[in-house]
């Protein structure tokens, strides 16, 4: 029984969409991994001797207690955003003969091998064997070791529990975060000493078995908890979320005017809000308007100049960018229905380049405070606005006539590849390299103003173009659709 | 209205579909019986311009469908989810389709009262977006929309399928009476041997991508289909 589910989970995760990519993304994305990894057992191998340099009259150990806590509720916090809640997978086995008791076992077991569970242990086991093991011995060095472990064993089943009780109650997820950073409040005036806290908590967990014992217990507990609310909610129509969902743009009548096209806005708005994934995308995009700050704030970027134009495409075209490069996937699921609709192409095409251009515009509009760092600031995000509506979006919507991977809009954003393929990756090289190029020779002959202006200049005159442009596209897209529609076709 | 001339389309070395020729009418009500993996739907996919044929073409109204987008102006079409917007609420989903006809929406409201039987007060004002409906009432919309403008051409792929006995006799009498009061060119495919007979004027049936029998409907029709599929 177990083997079966076990196999059922190896050809999931084997036959999901993230490994039928190209062969090139795959490697990409292992080569990341690979990095990442990397990092975190090298910083598990040298952290005593950094913690050594940068503290040296205190006992590393010490610190590296002290700062754990942080790092578990930067665990939780990570955990409620990325860890998947278990419960749909089961949906196929309820109605096989199955005993439904096992099933959540298994389900709960898995949790705990999930990928959050081996990552701290890069770091923790080196610096363990490293630093407890030649002071306090191998038990100590155990006992440290597995406290740690079913800590965060405890924190996973901690998060799974919670995240099924947010389906039924959304407002606990501010009960959560309120408590974290009232913790956070607390700490940082002083009036709670967490790193003492965690100090004299790990200091125990060295000297003997108890704080061990105590997060045994405690993930126990907690997956007990678990098992008995799942196990009273393992019917279908109490795991599916609550369908009641708020109505966003119901009552939008200022783009009727622009008739066909405008409506073809309202409903790629209506797209982006109503759905997660896109969701994600407006938020991570708005969060980039403060990308300034991290360079607008050091001389050493401000006098330099090719990371300012960087900043200025990212700044105004964070939308257009993030958004762009998945046209059309967003709307594989109901391509048929674009295709046969009573409209063409390149009006189609028009609506998408009148939704791409405003978002920049809109970006610029929002960055304009960053004129306090100078009104050079000002230019040249303003310049890279040219550029961005006159030359990335007719880039980015060419290169979406490569595009035939469809997205599932319903799934959440974070670690998700769906609609990733090779075309995301070749479509930075205009919007990036581009300019940098153009920029170049100014930049050789000490120019950089003119150099910004020129970047501009391009732009505005590639957007008096843009119908032409558009019409290209749509010539294209006529040749490609089989292929794009075949695609969307194939989940 | 509809002319098909040595139409085929292989995946790999498998024939899906493969039609030397194939004429409907004006004012025809067109019936596609077959077993799955017949080609009924990749014979409507490429009427509609969804997918490349391996050869050959489709006319309407004497002009080729491929690349072009005269046709859309007057054909409605409802293949499968993959027609309809599944964020959108069915209100907001007429009012667009609606629109690209050239309708306000008061007059898309107008021409779904119609609809009301059909719909079973469970659509309109319903509130719940199309992604949330019952896979029954999802078809209804789709078939509902296509139908919205009064077209030409009407092409639905197995549309009793999934819904409700009433609503299957419902729909039934709506498109003979709409095909007759509009002279609409009917194309619909169906598992339901009983209603594509009681609909449709001619039946043909597609095995293996190929016509094996094109028929006028008479009283003897439904017989010959069921021994003909019971063989």
């Amino acid at each position: 029984m177990i083997k079966h589910l076990l196999i059922h989970q190896w050809k999931e995760s084997y036959r999901s969409p993230m490994f039928q990519r190209s062969l090139v993304i795959n490697i990409v994305f292992g080569l990341f991994i690979l990095y990442m990894l990397a990092s975190f057992a090298f910083l598990g191998f040298f952290i005593d001797e950094i913690l050594y340099k940068a503290f040296p009259d205190q006992d590393p150990l010490l610190i590296f207690n002290g700062a754990l806590v942080y790092y578990f509720f930067v665990e939780l916090i990570m955990r409620l955003q990325l860890q998947e809640l278990p419960v749909m997978t089961i949906q196929p086995y309820l109605h096989l003969p199955i005993n439904r008791k096992r099933i959540i076992h298994y389900l709960l077991s898995k949790n705990l091998l999930s990928f959050f569970n081996f990552f701290p242990l890069l770091v923790t086991v080196p610096f363990s064997v490293k630093v407890i093991l030649p002071d306090y011995g191998v038990v100590a060095m155990l006992f440290w070791l597995l406290s740690t472990i079913f800590i965060s064993f405890s924190i996973s089943y901690l998060c799974s529990y919670y995240k099924r009780y947010i389906i039924q109650k959304p407002l606990a997820i501010l009960f959560l975060f309120g408590s974290i950073l009232l913790i956070g409040v607390l700490d940082y005036y002083n009036l709670l000493e967490l790193t003492h806290f965690s100090e004299w908590v790990f200091q125990w967990a060295i000297d003997g078995p108890f704080v061990m014992l105590a997060a045994i217990f405690v993930t126990v507990i907690l997956y007990y908890i678990n098992y008995k609310f799942i196990l009273s909610n393992t019917y279908m129509d109490e795991i599916i979320e609550s369908k009641k969902q708020k109505q966003t743009l119901t009552n939008i009548t200022f783009l009727d005017q622009f008739g066909d096209i405008g409506q073809f806005i309202l409903i790629e708005l209506k797209l982006i809000l109503r759905n997660k994934r896109s969701k994600s995308v407006v938020t991570v995009s708005s969060f980039f308007l403060f990308y300034g700050l991290i360079f607008y704030t050091q001389e050493i970027y401000m006098e330099g100049s090719f990371m300012l134009i960087f900043v200025g495409i990212f700044i105004t075209g964070m939308f257009m960018l993030n958004y762009g490069q998945f046209i059309p996937s967003w709307e594989g699921g109901f391509f048929d229905g674009i295709l046969t609709r009573n409209s063409d192409t390149y009006r189609y095409y028009l609506a998408k380049y009148y939704l791409l251009m405003p978002t920049c515009i809109v970006a610029f509009i929002l960055s304009t405070p960053y004129v306090y760092f100078g009104s050079k600031v000002l230019f040249i995000n303003f310049c890279m606005l040219l550029f961005n509506v006159g030359i990335n979006s007719i880039v980015i919507l060419f290169m979406s006539t490569y595009n035939d991977r469809r997205i599932d809009l319903s799934k959440k954003a974070t670690l998700n590849w769906e609609g990733v393929g090779a075309s995301q990756f070749i479509m930075l090289i205009p919007a990036l390299v581009l300019p940098m190029l153009l920029f170049f020779p100014f930049s050789y002959f000490d120019m950089p103003n003119v150099g910004y202006a020129f970047i501009g200049l391009l732009g505005f005159v590639n957007f008096i173009f843009h119908k032409f442009w558009l019409r290209q596209i749509a010539n294209r897209f006529e040749k490609q659709k089989y292929k794009i529609a075949a695609g969307f076709r194939k989940e | 209205m509809i002319q098909i001339a040595n139409l085929s389309k292989k995946y790999k070395s498998i024939e899906a579909v493969n039609i030397p020729e194939l004429i409907i009418p004006q004012g025809e009500s067109f019936g596609l019986v077959g077993n799955n993996g017949a080609g009924k739907t990749t014979l409507f996919r490429m009427v509609l311009d969804l997918i490349r044929p391996s050869s050959g073409e489709v006319l309407m109204k004497d002009k080729v469908v491929k690349g072009n987008h005269f046709w859309k102006k007057f054909t409605g079409s409802y293949l499968d989810e993959g027609f309809l917007i599944g964020f959108l609420t069915p209100d907001e989903y007429f009012d667009f389709v609606g629109n690209l006809n050239g309708f306000n929406k008061a007059e898309t409201k107008e021409r779904l009262v119609g609809f009301e039987e059909i719909f079973n007060g469970e659509i309109l004002g319903s509130g719940k977006y199309i992604r949330d409906l019952s896979k029954g009432n999802q078809k209804k919309v789709g078939i509902a929309a296509a139908m919205l403008s009064n077209p030409e051409i009407l092409i639905l792929d197995e549309p009793f399928a999934n819904l409700d006995p009433s609503t299957q006799i419902r729909l039934k009498n709506k498109l003979r009476s709409f095909q007759i009061e509009n002279g609409c060119t009917l194309l619909i495919s169906s598992h339901d041997l009983n209603h594509v007979t009681e609909v449709c004027e001619r039946i043909v049936v597609l095995e293996k991508g190929q016509i094996i029998k094109d028929i006028k409907t008479s009283e003897s029709t439904l017989k010959d289909l069921e021994t003909y599929f019971a063989a």
